[in-house]
């Protein structure tokens, strides 16, 4: 399943960190460096497999890892109204 | 019809009303500037009293039907263009007046990226701005007051400009207890301090993404549509990456700029 940022998101980055705006919401959430670096490839259209190698291919961690990790992520933002389903 | 032209920051208010009192209220907040020849105003704003009353609650709602943009209070009413450069205000009293064009203001600079009105005090020191933020009750006229002789740029709403690279602050006259200065010229933004009433004096240094993180809610900004929010975070970032921010923790006195100068 493809994921999207929301549309009513944008983000910001200062010195290694993310800060996320939901613009409907008027909320913010703050990234790690890591979750800077999943944001912006579910900005431009992103699975949970291709987030699970891009985590293998910049940090070098186990695939298992990586998965857990990329579906944890995906999970939250989804929750917060963050990202949506790319159509 | 009266008419006065006001200037807030770099920006000209052309302020129209049919009352006596309301261009007293204008006359008695506001730096009147004579009309400019040539150059148009940023803001038209043509105002009445005598509406609503006292508020039970300060809430104001917005809301946005096609390209006009309603912000009501149970003391004032704002009708604006999604430009935020035409409106009609119909307030309670001078008081709401300062408000309610305070609310607007801030929408039209962050329409334009110009920049953000943020709950700050701001004190110049040698030239230079120092930003002190803060929710109510935190200290922000406090420390105002304790900065004395130095000239008191805002006590309760600050205005910065963030649409050059170097951050500029100018004389507000949103304010709650002290007069404006009327001072035209702005000063550069030195550094921000998130206040914290203490016994022991200090300040450590914020990271720009924390003070981000932090400072969303101490804008003066209601939020009714996404695309126009979305600059805020913009904006609060810049303020971020450009101006230094500390925790400052002081006591009632003005021993504070002993750790700021």
């Amino acid at each position: 399943m493809m994921w999207k940022t929301a549309v009513h998101t944008d983000a910001v980055e200062l010195d290694g960190e993310w800060i996320v705006l939901d613009a409907e919401q008027y909320v913010v959430t703050r990234l790690n460096e890591t979750g800077g670096f999943l944001w912006n490839l579910i900005k431009k259209g992103a699975t949970v497999n291709m987030l699970t190698e891009a985590l293998v291919e910049e940090y070098g961690i186990p695939r298992e890892m990586a998965k857990h990790d990329a579906e944890n992520f995906i999970a939250r933002l989804q929750e917060l109204g963050l990202i949506v389903h790319a159509a | 019809m009266l008419t006065a032209h006001v200037q807030i920051a770099n920006h000209r208010i052309f302020i129209s009303t049919r009352e006596d009192r309301v261009m007293d209220w204008i006359k008695d907040q506001f730096r009147l500037i004579d009309p400019p020849e040539e150059a148009t105003p940023d803001l038209y704003v043509r105002v009445s009293s005598g509406y609503g009353r006292l508020p039970e609650h300060f809430d104001v709602r917005v809301r946005k039907e096609g390209s006009r943009v309603t912000y009501d209070r149970d003391d004032f009413l704002l009708e604006t263009d999604d430009q935020y450069t035409r409106a009609v205000l119909a307030v309670y009293d001078d008081v709401t007046l300062n408000y309610a064009l305070m609310t607007l203001y801030s929408a039209h600079i962050v329409h334009r990226g110009w920049g953000l009105l943020m709950h700050a005090s701001c004190v110049v020191d040698r030239g230079r701005g120092h930003l002190f933020a803060g929710p109510s009750g935190a200290g922000k006229s406090t420390v105002a007051m304790l900065s004395h002789p130095r000239t008191v740029l805002s006590d309760e709403a600050a205005i910065i400009n963030l649409a050059e690279d170097r951050p500029l602050t100018y004389d507000s006259p949103f304010r709650s207890g002290t007069s404006p200065t009327f001072e035209p010229d702005p000063v550069p933004v030195a550094s921000l301090h998130l206040l914290t009433q203490s016994l022991l004096i200090d300040r450590k240094p914020i990271k720009p993404a924390e003070l981000v993180y932090r400072i969303m809610d101490k804008i003066f900004y209601w939020p009714v549509d996404p695309a126009e929010t979305v600059k805020v975070i913009s904006l609060c970032g810049k303020l971020a990456g450009r101006v230094p921010a500390y925790d400052l923790y002081f006591q009632k006195n003005d021993l504070f700029w002993e750790r700021i100068s």
